[in-house]
């Protein structure tokens, strides 16, 4: 065998035996029918996949959908300027690239848990709004839509900036000059030749925040209270309280799917420009 | 920067010429508009152009690399300054059109700057500050990218294209040959101030500093004067006012021959000379000459 063999082996084994073949198990799975206490049992049926179209769990892919669209292009929004910044800031580049990174010493969960206590109707938000008496009942920050939106924008966003600014500090600073010089301001320098420059960095930052956001799990649980119920709750709630295995497997399955309709449909835009 | 002040005529070819450094770009860069200068005046067509932003000032730019829009064809490159001018569309098809037959690029329209050659890259950008019809046009170092022979062929296309264009050219270079045979003027730059401004002629053959001199050309300083080497004579016969020296050695350079010679108070003094004029061997006798009026003194 060749060295490069050698070196594919490992990773290769990797893959094999904790993905491909847990997702054929999934496969699998999503053909059975339910076991009364969970588990699957024959015969074979594809029950599963037409439950989908259930308009109650339409609904919930239809949300996931949108909730994950709209963070993402508050993402887009949010870090665009931010990293355009970095990428001029010369010698204090290394330090903010590095407080962008700095929530990743520190466990999702934990992080989700300090926006919880922020905004909860006895958190400091709502605490220092009522003693200053700009408002006497407490404002509905937590357990929302809006509250999962935020938790996602939070979450994600340094997964936009990054590769937004790896795009943007190659961007050769002649160009700004080149529009300034024939007559763009610099509004219309950044919109006619940055974004277009750097549409390859914000197609990496949009898949990067788009796809976790569409499985999100975690953060609509806890922010949005169980209120807001995202594909990634409905799965878990298959495999847990509803007890019904092919249902959640199947989802799980449309959801992947999903996400490679939206990395193929990006992927190729993203050639198309390059 | 200190006490660079000049002015250049409407359609002159100027040169800023000097070694790296010198700041002939920071010149340059300040009548763009790109950088602030901490005092002094720049005027334009007599107005001052004081706090105006690059993008307001009728001046435009031939960058170093061309500074072209990666993600734009060569007829969208052309046509960004007039597009931020708002013409109508049909104008701007048509002066495109009209600057690319210039640069002979007509039917490369649709092609993306890096689906040409770096000449080419070279004419789009020439283009795109030219069809803005700008009062000056500045360009930094633009031959500077491309390879020898292409440079050569570069420098009449950009004299040709300042005669039939009319444009008043800024071109910063630190090659001194560039500068003196394109220009009607040139100012020679050294560590931040002026050295001297004059036609080609004149600051090559009455040089005012020995930076000057020597920047442009090789010098013999001989008795506290310059001389070229060009302007030596050589002969194996004494006459009148010659000076006795011994050939050292001859260097070959293609087009003509450097003789290095020796005088006898110890001074080395080159002569060029047409390869075939030379037949001096090395250590041999030999008188040289040259005419007062070649001769120049700094201080």
């Amino acid at each position: 065998m060749k060295l490069r063999t050698w070196f594919l082996a490992p990773g290769a084994l990797v893959m094999v035996g904790l993905f491909f073949l847990p997702l054929l198990i999934v496969l699998a799975y999503s053909f059975l029918s339910r076991g009364a206490y969970g588990g699957v049992l024959l015969p074979w049926t594809i029950d599963s996949y037409a439950r989908i179209f259930d308009s109650l769990y339409l609904a919930i892919l239809w949300r996931s959908v949108w909730i994950a669209a709209v963070s993402t292009a508050l993402c887009l929004l949010l870090a665009f300027p931010l990293a355009l910044y970095i990428s001029r800031a010369g010698a204090r580049k290394t330090l903010l690239l590095n407080l962008v990174m700095l929530p990743f010493w520190t466990s999702f969960l934990i992080r989700t848990y300090a926006w919880m206590f922020l905004l909860r109707d006895t958190g400091l938000i709502n605490t220092v709004l009522q003693g200053l008496h700009v408002i006497h009942e407490p404002l509905p920050l937590l357990f929302n839509t809006g509250a999962v939106i935020l938790g996602l924008v939070y979450g994600y966003l340094p997964f936009m900036v990054l590769p937004l600014y790896a795009t943007l500090e190659k961007l050769d600073p002649a160009l700004l000059d080149a529009a300034a010089d024939l007559g763009a301001s610099p509004v219309v320098a950044v919109w006619r030749v940055v974004v277009p420059i750097s549409k390859p960095g914000m197609m990496a930052g949009c898949l990067l925040v788009f796809i976790p956001c569409l499985g999100a799990y975690l953060t609509p649980d806890l922010m949005g209270g169980g209120k807001t119920v995202m594909i990634g709750n409905l799965v878990q709630n298959q495999f847990t309280t509803s007890r019904d295995w092919p249902f959640g497997a199947a989802i799980s399955l449309l959801l992947m799917g999903m996400v490679l309709l939206v990395m193929r449909v990006l992927g190729d835009k993203g050639e198309e420009l390059l | 920067m200190n006490g660079v002040s000049f002015a250049i005529g409407h359609g002159e070819f100027f040169s800023l010429v000097g070694p790296s450094g010198c700041g002939k770009t920071t010149t340059l860069r300040l009548i763009a508009g790109f950088e602030e200068p901490t005092s002094g005046q720049l005027l334009l067509d007599g107005h001052s152009v004081e706090g105006l932003p690059a993008y307001q000032r009728d001046v435009s730019t031939v960058f170093q690399n061309y500074a072209l829009f990666p993600h734009l064809t060569v007829a969208q490159n052309v046509a960004f300054g007039l597009e931020r001018r708002g013409r109508p569309q049909n104008e701007i098809t048509d002066k495109v059109g009209r600057a690319l037959e210039l640069v002979h690029l007509s039917g490369k329209e649709a092609r993306l700057p890096n689906q040409i050659s770096g000449g080419e890259r070279q004419r789009v950008a020439l283009a795109r500050s030219l069809v803005l019809e700008p009062k000056v046009l500045l360009l930094d170092e633009p031959l500077s990218a491309l390879d020898a022979k292409l440079r050569k062929e570069m420098r009449h296309e950009l004299k040709n294209l300042q005669r039939r264009t009319g444009i008043a050219f800024l071109f910063v270079t630190h090659d001194q040959e560039e500068a003196l045979s394109l220009s009607d003027r040139v100012a020679i730059m050294n560590l931040g101030s002026l050295e001297q401004l004059g036609t080609p002629q004149e600051v090559y053959r009455t040089p005012k500093t020995r930076f000057v001199a020597e920047f442009l050309g090789n010098v013999n300083w001989l008795r506290g004067a310059g001389v070229r080497p060009e302007a030596v004579r050589v002969s194996r016969a004494a006459c009148e006012g010659a000076s006795a020296a011994v050939v050292e050695a001859q260097t070959f350079l293609g087009n003509c021959v450097h003789l290095r010679t020796k005088l006898e108070d110890g001074s080395a003094c080159t002569a060029e000379m047409a390869q075939q004029e030379c037949d001096f061997q090395a250590g041999e006798r030999v008188y040289l000459s040259w005419n007062t009026a070649d001769e120049f003194r700094v201080p």
